[in-house]
């Protein structure tokens, strides 16, 4: 099964925190492991935050060097002054629950909880078979043009990662120009505003759950209601269903090839992502089968998010 | 120590020739002003390794920074020594994980532990990396008549498997020569001690000169020979006849040196004569010719092996008779980790001996300690779990008052362990921009 | 590929009825029902899409692919517990199948021979050569570092690397052998007397009546040893045998009295004085009582009071003295005088190169050593010491330090040639002896004899029969059997209070002089697994409780009782496969799928620790511990099989004592394998092994071959492997016929060229190769 690598810059925008459900939906359909996740926003509550969704779906994040149920640290860009944390972060990690304990464990309270995000992406890459990883990028591209500065990382890129999804065309031709090795698309910037993800399905679809960190943080990062580009769950969406008819792809520009939305494809395509975003947690399982493309069986029987594990 | 009548004859040996004395290792030595060490005084690199993880419970001091009131029970021995040695937290061996190379955790974390490169999972065609030792031996170590000095205290495996498939090359040998040459480990103090101070009578300077020549005439001889040799032969077999040639030209430069200093050292301590039975004695003893080897600069680089990854030496001197092994992978059972913990302690008493011995000698203003980077650690660090991030690791020493010791610095995660080394080689003035699967520099070592 | 031997379960359980019979029907369902859920195109669980398999034109296009699935689906490792698996029939038609398929192949492509990478001398090979080129009793175990093994031997060309550490080894090694060879430096005038005592803590006990000292014997020569006795025991006390041991070998031993002398000393005190040859090296000498049960009828204070007992303190070494006779080097090199002219420095250095070279030499080889004598008589030394120079430059020679086989297209990997026959004799000396050939193996090759019609065949026999082939003993078995081990386990001694170095020696001689009486009586191999025989000193037959064997010297005793048969009751394999505690019925049964079966489990999944048999004791016995863990999906697949097999040999402790209790609990040596077999006593355990005969000749076949070959074993091989072993069934595996065929075989007696590397700069991983 294929892995994915997902650095973005979590807090910027509410749309990361969606992308990120996006993904773990996937993870819980057997579609693809998330392998690593990390943040260019050099910032603690980000990579707190992050750690928050990946418990709150998975439990712990997949482990991606052979183990079976290791945690993988978070990572993050840390380039001297910290930013400032934003309430799209804050928020969720301040929550209490009803005996006054934070309602999201997370292991993340000083900078060495958190893992040099090129090292780790590396580091993580070595562990998968050929072929078989996948990145999304939703943020800048300065972790990935870091690790891309390593020695052998290139070679080991170009064996490993079966090709790059930008959110941002940007970051696409910044890793193109790079010499980045592997196939990389970017997705068309129409496409993010042409399908907007509704501030209604936030309120409805997630509310089989009394505290979900997405729709904690989703709610504070701007007045509600409102609605949400989604290049970002695009990216992870092409990135593991490339095939999907929703999709169709440019010529490629210097290098990158357009992800642009297929005609008439709007409404399945939005419909997609409203029900990866807001899938349910998925138990892990030690040998995975792929769950019935069936959408009423890829929503399973409500089940108890996996135990956080203590950091 | 072997009664007065027994030493009779290598006393008397010793009368002949000239050899210089060097101030007797067990009393508190009086500075030693060689004349061989001139102007800037040189920095010394050893890796100490011991196998099998370590307790890290009582590894880890809980503080930041500073080390504050009493040190976890691994580090007490070195108590005396508080200020001059940093824990390390959060280094990584990736080279170490399985990376779908599945089961062989021990054999894979001593073959990375010095190279930065994930092993090859073989039991014949072996290859690692070169060793951040062989890669400063190259650049730095004809200063010294021996680029580099490798010991170890267990002998090889004789029999079986190593680990899961893995070579024993992989867990008998700490330094790599070359990807696929690894570098034994001494084991036996005797032979040491020939390697060090020569072997057999002390000869006239005639002699010598004559046993000189000889000895260059017939390296010449085979080294022509082999070349004729080789012309006929495949890829590997030229492969292994270049190695005898490598090996051949390394000790020539080392005849050539020693011929230059026209003077044996005399190491003030007797001959030993094989392998002790005693644990302690035996790391005495080797601990002690390297000291001398550091003290009359006969070699900078050092790795020594305590033991075997993997090995199943139980310890009966401090009353544990479990191989340390199997007790290692003790599933969190108290009994067995605190045996875990007195072996851990037994090893760092041992290593704690001898840093206070380099302590204890001087060399102009500072100590060997101050002059030298010592690291001791592991390739694993929870042996129980065979986990290779947040290895165990000490830099003991000033690296020429250059870091600053006693406290514990916390590296981000997934920082490789060859950042480190890479930092290391900088002080010995080894020029290479990277390592291993190094990212960078580490900081926070220096001083200011 | 290795470890292709009958897999126990597999083909055995395959009727007539069922020989395979197509793609279709034996491969392709079980592929689609078992493997296809999870390693499709959309999943790739680890990486792996099997339909591709699904195709039969893959059996040949995808062979080392399609190995490694067979190999994860026949061990059992896939498909993972939870998951439907194929039953065992299934597997076995699979397998039978695709074996054929592979087989019908490879007897349609060129045969391979392989290629055997230069071999540098180890260790013992060292020692040995020495010992037969110039009479020299030189150590290189004390001297050289440890060789690095590959395959489970030391003597694989691969892994044999050479150090600056070893090089000097060599040179140095070179230069003291030649000194001593020739003798040329001078003894002492005056004897130098050495003396280790217990007052000054010089020497080391072990037990209550051995004393032992590690101690460097300067020149080669005679010894006046004195073995310091204090004490006495009582008046009617018997004499007692007193040994004095160098490396473990006994080389004196007489009757000491212990009962009071009838004269007056304050302390009680007595010596034994005698004289033996040692050769210059560093030794362990070892000093003891052989066979002497009063000690341990005495508590710790008492074994060293010297009104109670009478016990070893002291060891004297004086000398050395000359020996009485010339030294058998010096014979050996001097076949002329060599004062005597030129001519005869020139005989003397051809003889000695053609037999350092193991081949014939030429001006070119002799003229640089007559140099070394002209350079040496320049410097005004004698024309010995030129010679010495000239044996220096020869031990220092890549002809003398490798095996180097030449080709004639050294890098063409499809050119097949014969080796030569001074090649060929040189393989086989170092297969059977490893040492060097003799005068007459070297002259057939050299004459090209070697090969004609039964001239092979009877130097077989011949240096089987002769007593250098107890190296076949030491080094082979001993590394097989792994019984160079013993060396470094450490059983507690509070524990097992026999463990000490008798017992340990016993253990080894046990073991060796069992395998050289198969090898030299040409015995069929099944006898390893039941023989009711072995060999036992005092020492050894107390420890097994066998009655009746007396004194130090082992003899041949015939095994009445159902405890012990066979090697795995012999009590250095039940020794090296335990912990120093304990018995590990993991430990043991790996070492039987593995050294007896040639099916070894597969290493353990990653991550998971090997089972905790570490809360043994309080809870139940070990044996139900161990059930207990094997509920566990995981460790089950393999431990079963371990597990089963090490269940087996529960009856032997640590030290392969023989117990019918392990602490409170009973021993239950019960146990049922993965084909169903169930076994209740060692006896029946052994019966069953018994039925593996042609899986344990098939494990010891291909274990064989690596080692006479010198590399590991190649799928092409297989061929080689499978028509000696058919031949050897046929006539119930007589021991000397598989060194003969081995001997005869296309490997062992071809080789071929490689081709050039174009390897590249390693990559950070390299391709996965699942």
């Amino acid at each position: 099964m294929v892995g994915v690598i997902f650095d973005c810059d979590m807090g910027s925008r509410p749309e990361t925190a969606l992308a990120l459900a996006v993904l773990y939906g996937l993870d819980g359909l057997n579609e693809c492991r998330v392998v690593v996740v990390s943040s260019t926003r050099s910032n603690l509550s980000s990579a707190a935050y992050c750690e928050v969704v990946g418990r709150f779906y998975a439990g712990a994040v997949s482990g991606a060097f052979g183990s079976f149920s290791r945690t993988l640290p978070v990572g993050l860009l840390a380039d001297g002054a910290m930013k400032d944390d934003t309430p799209m972060l804050t928020v969720p990690l301040s929550r209490k629950n009803a005996e006054g304990k934070p309602q999201y464990e997370h292991g993340i309270h000083k900078l060495v909880d958190t893992a040099v995000a090129p090292a780790l992406v590396r580091n993580a890459l070595t562990a998968q078979f050929d072929q078989n990883a996948i990145v999304v990028l939703a943020g800048p591209p300065t972790n990935l043009l870091q690790m891309l500065k390593l020695r052998d990382v290139p070679e080991l890129v170009k064996a490993k990662v079966k090709h790059l999804v930008a959110a941002d065309p940007k970051g696409a031709m910044a890793l193109a120009a790079a010499g980045w090795p592997t196939p990389i698309y970017s997705i068309s910037p129409s496409l993010g505003t042409q399908v907007v993800f509704p501030a209604e399905a936030v309120d409805k679809e997630f509310a089989w759950s009394t505290a979900h960190p997405v729709v904690d943080a989703y709610k504070a990062a701007k007045a509600m209601p409102y609605d949400s580009p989604t290049s970002e769950l695009a990216a992870v969406l092409y990135a593991v269903r490339s095939a999907d008819k929703a999709f169709a792809l440019s010529e490629p520009v210097n290098g990158v090839r357009q992800v642009m939305l297929a005609p008439e494809a709007k409404d399945t395509l939005l419909k997609t992502f409203i029900e990866l975003a807001s899938a349910k947690p998925v138990p892990k399982q030690r040998f995975r089968r792929p769950v019935a493309a069936d959408p009423a069986k890829a929503k399973p029987e409500p089940s108890k998010p996996a135990e956080p594990v203590k950091p | 120590m072997i009664t007065q009548k027994a030493l009779s004859r290598r006393t008397l040996l010793r009368g002949f020739g000239t050899a210089i004395a060097l101030p007797a290792l067990d009393a508190m030595a009086p500075a030693m002003n060689s004349s061989k060490i001139p102007g800037k005084t040189p920095v010394r690199m050893a890796f100490v390794y011991v196998p099998n993880g370590l307790d890290m419970r009582h590894w880890t001091p809980t503080e930041e920074g500073t080390f504050t009131g009493e040190l976890p029970r691994i580090l007490r021995p070195l108590e005396p020594l508080r200020n001059e040695f940093n824990i390390l937290s959060n280094l990584t061996q990736n080279g170490g994980r399985a990376l779908l190379d599945g089961a062989g955790d021990h054999g894979r974390c001593c073959g990375s532990y010095l190279t930065g490169v994930h092993v090859k999972k073989t039991m014949v065609d072996i290859k690692a990396g070169i060793s951040c030792d062989q890669i400063a031996a190259n650049q730095v170590g004809s200063a010294t008549l021996f680029p580099s000095l490798q010991v170890g205290l267990e002998d090889a495996r004789q029999a079986g498997d190593c680990d899961s498939g893995y070579s024993c090359a992989y867990t008998n040998n700490l330094s790599w020569k070359s990807e696929t040459q690894p570098l034994p480990p001494l084991l036996d103090p005797r032979a040491m001690f020939e390697r060090l101070f020569g072997k057999g009578p002390v000869l006239s300077p005639e002699a010598r000169a004559r046993q000189a020549k000889y000895r260059k005439s017939v390296l010449d001889h085979v080294t022509a020979d082999t070349k004729k040799l080789q012309g006929d032969l495949g890829p590997t077999d030229r492969r292994k006849l270049d190695e005898y040639l490598s090996s051949i030209r390394e000790i020539e430069k080392q005849f050539e040196k020693a011929e230059g200093e026209n003077a044996r050292i005399d190491p003030g301590m007797p001959k030993p004569y094989g392998v002790p039975a005693d644990f302690a004695e035996h790391f005495r003893l080797m601990s002690d010719m390297i000291t001398v080897a550091f003290q009359a600069d006969m070699s900078r680089i050092v790795t020594f092996l305590v033991t075997r990854e993997g090995t199943s030496r139980p310890y009966r001197e401090i009353g544990i008779a479990d191989g340390h092994h199997p007790l290692t992978h003790h599933q969190g059972k108290m009994e067995l980790l605190d045996k875990v913990t007195k072996i851990n302690e037994y090893h760092m008493q041992q290593f704690a001996a001898w840093m206070m011995r380099l302590k204890s000698i001087k060399e102009g203003d500072a100590s060997i300690l101050d002059n030298s980077m010592i690291v001791y650690g592991a390739g694993l660090s929870d042996g129980n779990r065979h986990t290779h991030e947040d290895l165990p690791v000490m830099v003991m020493g000033r690296g020429g008052n250059h870091f600053k010791g006693g406290r514990r610095i916390t590296y981000r995660k997934e920082t490789p362990i060859s950042n480190l080394y890479l930092t290391m080689m900088d002080r010995l003035g080894v020029q290479t921009d990277d390592f291993g699967d190094s990212t960078g520099r580490i900081d926070g070592l220096n001083l200011g | 590929m290795r470890h292709w031997g009958i897999f126990i379960g597999g083909l055995l359980l395959l009727g007539q009825s069922d020989r395979p019979k197509s793609f279709d029907h034996d491969v392709q369902p079980l592929l689609t029902k078992n493997c296809v859920m999870c390693h499709n195109d959309r999943m790739q669980s680890g990486g792996i899409d099997i339909r591709p398999f699904t195709q039969p034109s893959s059996v040949l296009a995808a062979r080392e692919p399609w190995e490694r699935v067979v190999q994860k689906i026949r061990s059992g490792e896939m498909p993972p517990k939870g998951l439907p698996k194929p039953s065992v029939e299934e597997i076995a038609r699979l397998t039978a199948f695709l074996e054929a398929e592979w087989d019908k192949a490879d007897r349609n492509t060129k045969p391979d021979p392989g290629r055997v990478t230069a071999r540098r001398l180890n260790r013992s090979e060292y020692t040995n050569t020495i010992r037969d080129l110039l009479a020299v009793d030189f150590r290189a175990e004390k001297d050289f570092p440890t060789d690095d093994s590959g395959h489970g031997f030391d003597n694989i060309g691969d892994v044999l690397t050479i150090s600056p550490v070893l090089m000097q080894n060599y040179l140095e090694a070179a230069e003291t052998i030649a000194s001593r060879a020739l003798g040329a430096d001078p003894l002492p005038a005056k004897p130098v007397d050495f003396e280790y005592h217990s007052k000054n803590k010089t020497i080391r006990r072990i037990g209550r009546s051995n004393i032992e000292v590690t101690h460097r014997v300067d020149w080669d020569g005679e010894y006046e040893i004195t073995i310091g006795l204090p004490g006495e025991r009582a008046k009617d006390a018997a004499p007692v045998k007193m040994g004095f041991w160098m490396d473990g070998k006994l080389i004196h031993e007489r009757m000491v009295e212990t009962k009071p002398s009838g004269l007056v000393y304050f302390n009680p005190y007595s010596e034994e004085h005698f004289r033996v040859f040692l050769p210059e090296g560093d030794h362990v000498f070892r000093a003891g009582f052989i066979d002497d049960p009063y000690v341990l009828t005495l508590d710790d204070r008492a074994a060293f009071s010297d009104k109670l007992n009478k016990f070893l303190n002291m060891i004297k070494f004086i000398g050395p003295y000359p020996a009485k006779v010339e030294r058998a080097s010096r014979k050996k090199i001097l076949i002329c005088d060599p004062n005597s002219g030129q001519a005869c420095v020139s005989k003397i250095l051809t003889t000695l190169a053609r037999r350092a070279y193991r081949r014939p030499v030429t001006r070119a080889d002799v003229a640089p050593l007559e140099g070394f004598v002209a350079l040496a008589k320049k410097d005004g030394q004698s024309v010995e010491q030129g010679l010495q120079l000239a044996i220096q430059a020869i031990l220092t020679s890549p002809h003398f330090l490798f095996r180097v086989e030449r080709h004639p297209a050294p890098t063409d990997p499809l050119r097949v040639h014969k080796i030569s026959d001074s090649e060929l004799a040189t393989r086989l000396s170092y297969f059977l002896w490893s040492s060097m050939p003799d005068e007459e193996l070297q002259t057939l090759g050299e004459s090209n004899k070697l090969r004609t019609p039964s001239a092979l065949a009877a130097q077989v026999k011949r240096m089987l029969a002769d007593p250098k082939a107890a190296a076949l003993a030491d080094n082979f078995a001993g590394q097989w059997l792994e019984i160079r081990n013993l060396d470094s386990v450490k059983p507690d001694p509070k524990l097992f209070p026999e463990w000490g170095p008798e017992l340990k020696d016993a253990m080894r001689t046990e073991t060796r002089m069992f395998f050289e009486s198969m090898l030299r009586e040409n015995r069929p191999l099944g006898e390893f697994l039941d023989a009711k025989y072995t060999f036992v000193n005092e020492v050894l037959a107390k420890h097994y409780g066998i009655k009746g064997v007396t004194g130090a010297d082992f003899r041949r005793v015939e095994l009445t009782s159902a405890e012990r048969g066979g090697i795995l009751s012999h009590a250095s394999v039940l020794t090296v496969s335990s912990y120093p505690t304990r018995t590990s019925p993991v430990i043991r049964g790996k070492y039987v799928l593995q050294n007896i079966l040639g099916a070894p489990p597969p290493p353990p999944p990653p991550d998971v620790p090997p089972l905790d048999e570490d809360a043994v004791g309080s809870a139940g016995s070990l044996r139900q511990q161990l059930e207990k863990h094997r509920t566990n999906a995981i460790c089950a697949s393999c431990h079963d099989r371990m597990d089963s097999m090490g269940f087996g040999l529960e009856n032997y402790d640590a030290t392969g004592k023989w117990r019918t209790k392990d602490g409170k609990f009973e021993i239950d040596s019960g146990g049922t394998l993965p084909n169903g077999k169930s076994y209740k006593t060692p006896t029946e355990f052994r019966a069953i092994l018994r039925e593996e005969v042609p899986a344990f000749a098939r494990c010891m076949t291909e274990k064989m071959m690596t080692y006479a070959l010198g590399r590991g074993l190649e799928r092409y091989d297989r061929r080689t492997t499978d028509a000696i072993l058919k031949k050897m069934a046929a006539s119930n595996y007589p021991f000397q016929m598989l060194i003969q065929e081995i001997v005869e075989s296309f490997p062992y007696q071809m080789r071929r060229g490689e081709a050039p590397t174009t390897e590249t700069a390693p990559k950070p991983k390299q391709v996965a190769t699942r």
